[in-house]
């Protein structure tokens, strides 16, 4: 469950990039948040990485394809995010390139 | 039984490859046994390791190449790009190989398998090895090998690198594979993605840029914008290129897809299906060890406060571990050097030896246990995997500055010394990033300034208390010096970002391996490659340009500096020798008036009053008489008399002898080419109030900025044997005078050459090492232009404003 705070956060943060805000009560959540929105801890499910950056390819060669699960192990700027059993940093750079769809629960 | 073939197969070569932290380089060792050879690939830094190893019933030899770590063949780092041109062998130096390695990370298949496929098209026999298979074990992952043999196309060999298992059968089944087929057992990309492509391969083959791997390249070209790809053909192709890419991309993303995704999208979706029909998970993956650690290490402030003490244990024992040992190495030097002198004979050649070769050369191995205790704790660190935390927490603030977290270890590593630092900025992923962080790197204050600051901060600035008594103004000054580079390194970065090595804002990608315990033989091996390195590359250009500037300092010794001096000798002799004539003939009418010191009572005087001296451990003089005179119990004789004379006298004589030749090498350093040149800037360096001394001995310290104490002590006629402690070189220099007469030191004048050396580029190991790291040239001269236009500067703010308020 996404924090009221990690909400605010995203809203802070994902500034430019095109955001579908949905009704809260609608599950799974439908929202698509950049990184920097994922609280502690969180899952996802990677919606997309942009594709105007020049780090987008390199994103999805390293796995961070749509539907890929992801879980964020320590958020902020820069991040640690858990991806496939391996732990991936990221600098604001490349969090902002990275959508991802929260999900609720863990996916067991 | 079939006939044998020729006994000696050819060699053949075999790549290693693989994603960052599956293992390679252990398994290259295994491999190889550790018997490799180092070197760098032309036109870049990456280095290129080579050994040898024989397999098969033949004893095939197979000549392995440890290649860097790559996710993708969409280059991105200056290793990356290596790798590529290895493997499609563009490489003047290295064949394409015969065979590739696909090193495989087990515990994490589907990401290492994107890479492997990418490998399968280049269109070359391969070998998966799949490593680290205890880790996935422990994980509770079994692989099918035989079944992933299958899917895949090519030979599965399941091994574990730490301990060599499955190692020989890794040799075997290389040696087996070699000149089979390909794997041709590939994704398939959408329709409209292989239009373009086909359409792309065959516009460049009609251009006359077609290849062997055309396709391989063609589809980097085509999906990777921007990339190493595109702009290697681009330097060829021209404009036409970059339009005809536009409209490609443009018809694909039109189709529906996404130029960066499409590659992963279509691969991945490949690899999902094999993994789901090889891979069994017996439990689902729960938090491990690494990840219960980094709740600590990688907190923004537990971890930053771990990662600071580190750092300060990490220089502490740089500075308690390495002062003994440079100690040693350098009385070690300075006795080799007075040996090799005692066995030449006095002139160009025993100057040359000694004051050229083992002084220059001795004074970078003086560097060496600084460098190897430095490398031992970057070893272990980045082999037990905490580097990679430590670039995580400092990219916040690194970030601010315009570079990357990464910089932060060579940064800090420089204040030690920028040899070993600029050689730590490998480890930077972009290529910008990494020489923004090798250009300012020589501005941290090196423990080479530190003899310079203590000789002019100890002789020019007053040890008055400031704070209210909390500290000293000598050591605020000191404090100043490490501050200065650290500070205009700021904006130098800042500026090198945003003009010279333009790009996106430096961002973070890094993958954080699982802690391991680091293994005793590859830190090990890390650091004597490291060293040896050191010692080779930086020694070879030192040990040149020590040999210049001395021949500089030494010639071109005009013959009448020593035939005046030989005649200031001769006149000094036979003041003695008048004295002690005198003194006999006054005295001793009993004595053998021609050799007075011969006479065994003045002998056997002369002892006893050396005797005394060594007791009274002071000097007897005239005034003396009295003291000695009781001491000996009786009246002084005739042979005392004379013995107190001689001994004056011969006292005088060597003092005065002493002093010119003193001012012999002065006079030869002053008409010396290097001398010379001295003169020649002096109205350069008026306005920072040095004199022309002081200019050569800035000139003369190019080499090494710690050779200017030495120099300033030859120029101010002491001789080259002076170290920052010598009281002598400091009251040499409050005594130094002007034509005019005004002293030529005051403390405006040691801010001013202290300034001047903490900013500039005296240092032609750290040039040497940029040289080596960046494959060109022109950054070193870069590096020095920019920080002796810096130095010049700071050095004339420094002594324009001091002056003043001083």
């Amino acid at each position: 469950m996404l924090t009221f705070e990690a909400k605010a956060r995203a809203k802070d943060c994902v500034r430019g990039n095109r955001v579908r805000r949905s009704n809260p009560a609608c599950v799974p959540a439908l929202e698509r948040l950049t990184l920097q929105g994922l609280a502690a801890n969180a899952f996802a499910i990677v919606a997309g990485v942009g594709t105007s950056q020049a780090a987008a390819k390199r994103l999805a060669d390293m796995g961070f394809v749509r539907g890929a699960r992801i879980q964020m192990v320590r958020p902020g700027t820069p991040c640690i995010v858990r991806l496939d059993g391996t732990f991936v940093g990221l600098g604001r750079g490349h969090q902002e390139c990275i959508l991802v769809s929260p999900m609720e629960t863990s996916p067991a | 039984m079939p006939l044998a073939l020729p006994v000696t197969p050819q060699t053949r070569t075999v790549a290693l490859v693989g994603n960052p932290n599956t293992g390679k380089t252990t398994l290259f060792n295994r491999l190889t046994g550790f018997r490799h050879r180092v070197g760098n690939y032309p036109g870049v830094t990456v280095e290129k390791r080579t050994g040898r190893v024989r397999g098969g019933d033949r004893g095939q030899p197979l000549e392995l190449l440890d290649l860097p770590g790559a996710y993708s063949l969409a280059a991105q780092g200056a290793d990356e790009a290596v790798l590529l041109d290895a493997l499609l062998g563009r490489h003047t130096d290295t064949p394409a190989p015969d065979l590739i390695v696909c090193v495989i990370d087990a515990s994490n298949l589907g990401r290492n398998l994107f890479f492997a496929t990418q490998v399968f098209e280049v269109g070359r026999p391969v070998v998966v090895a799949l490593n680290m298979m205890d880790v996935a074990e422990r994980r509770g992952i079994q692989i099918d090998t035989d079944r992933l043999s299958h899917e895949l196309g090519v030979p599965v060999v399941p091994v574990v690198a730490t301990v060599g298992r499955g190692v020989d059968r890794l040799i075997s089944t290389m040696v087996d594979s070699l000149g089979h087929g390909w794997c041709d057992r590939c994704p398939d990309f959408p329709a409209c993605v292989c239009a373009e492509l086909d359409g792309l391969c065959e516009s460049l083959a009609r251009q006359g840029n077609g290849s062997a791997h055309a396709r391989v390249e063609a589809l980097q070209t085509l999906l990777d914008p921007g990339g190493y790809h595109e702009s290697r053909l681009m330097q060829r192709c021209g404009r036409g290129l970059a339009e005809e890419l536009a409209e490609r991309r443009a018809r694909i993303a039109a189709a529906g897809e996404s130029i960066a995704e499409v590659e992963a999208k279509v691969r991945y979706h490949w690899i999902d299906g094999v993994v789901r029909r090889v891979l069994e998970r017996s439990a689902p993956s729960r938090s491990g060890r690494s990840e219960r650690i980094d709740r600590v290490l990688t907190h923004p402030v537990i971890g930053l406060g771990i990662l600071l003490l580190l750092t300060a244990m990490c220089f502490q024992s740089i500075y308690a571990w390495a002062g003994p040992l440079m100690d040693w190495i350098d009385s070690a030097i300075a006795s080799s050097g007075a040996w090799l002198g005692g066995l030449l004979p006095d002139g160009a050649l025993r100057s040359l030896v000694v004051d050229g070769a083992v002084a220059g050369v001795g004074g970078v191995l003086v560097f060496l246990p600084q460098i190897l205790i430095l490398f031992l704790f970057i070893a272990i660190l980045e082999d037990c995997g905490y580097m990679a935390r430590a670039a995580f927490l400092l990219d916040r603030w690194m970030t601010r500055l315009g570079l990357n977290g990464q910089a932060f270890i060579p940064l800090v590593s420089s204040f030690a010394c920028a040899v070993p630092g600029i050689m730590a900025t490998r480890t930077i992923d972009d290529r910008r990033d990494r020489f923004v962080t090798i250009l300012i790197a020589p501005l941290m204050s090196c423990s080479a300034r530190l003899p310079v600051y203590v000789l002019l901060i100890g002789a020019f600035i007053p040890a008055t208390a400031v704070l209210g008594g909390w500290l000293n103004l000598q050591a605020v000054v000191l404090l100043g010096m490490y501050l200065t580079g650290a500070i205009v390194a700021i904006p130098i970065a800042w500026m090198l970002k945003r003009w010279v090595f333009r790009g996106a804002p430096p961002s973070f990608l890094m993958e954080l391996p699982t802690y391991k315990f680091p293994s005793l033989r590859t830190v090990f091996h890390r650091v004597f490659e490291q060293g040896r390195a050191f010692v080779v590359s930086a020694g070879t250009v030192i040990f040149a340009c020590s040999i210049v500037i001395w021949a500089l300092a030494y010639y071109p010794r005009p013959a009448s500096v020593a035939a005046n001096v030989a005649e200031l000798r001769a006149e000094e002799e036979a003041a003695y020798r008048r004295k002690v004539e005198t003194a006999a003939h006054l005295l001793a009418a009993g004595f053998v008036q021609e050799s007075v010191e011969e006479d065994p009572s003045v002998i056997a005087a002369l002892r006893r009053l050396e005797a005394i001296e060594a007791e009274f451990d002071s000097e007897i003089t005239g005034a003396d008489a009295d003291a000695v005179l009781r001491k000996l119990g009786r009246d002084l004789g005739p042979p005392d008399e004379v013995a107190l004379t001689i001994h004056e006298a011969r006292r005088a004589r060597d003092k005065a002898l002493a002093e010119l030749d003193h001012r012999e090498s002065g006079e030869y350093l002053r008409q010396s080419f290097l001398g010379r040149m001295g003169h020649w800037i002096e109205p350069a360096v008026r306005p920072l109030g040095w004199d022309w001394r002081i200019g050569t001995a800035a000139i003369a310290s190019f080499p090494a900025r710690e050779v200017v104490v030495a120099t300033m002590g030859t120029i101010y006629n002491l001789g080259g044997e002076t170290d920052e402690r010598s009281a002598g070189l400091r009251d040499k220099l409050r005594e130094a005078k002007w034509p005019d007469g005004r002293p030529v030191f005051n403390s405006a004048v040691a801010l001013s050459i202290m300034v001047f050396f903490a900013l500039c580029c005296q240092c032609v190991s750290t040039l040497a090492i940029i040289k080596r790291e960046t494959q060109t040239w022109r950054w070193p001269v870069v590096t020095f232009v920019y920080m002796t236009a810096l130095a010049y500067a700071g050095a004339l703010i420094a002594y324009q404003v001091a002056s003043r308020m001083i």
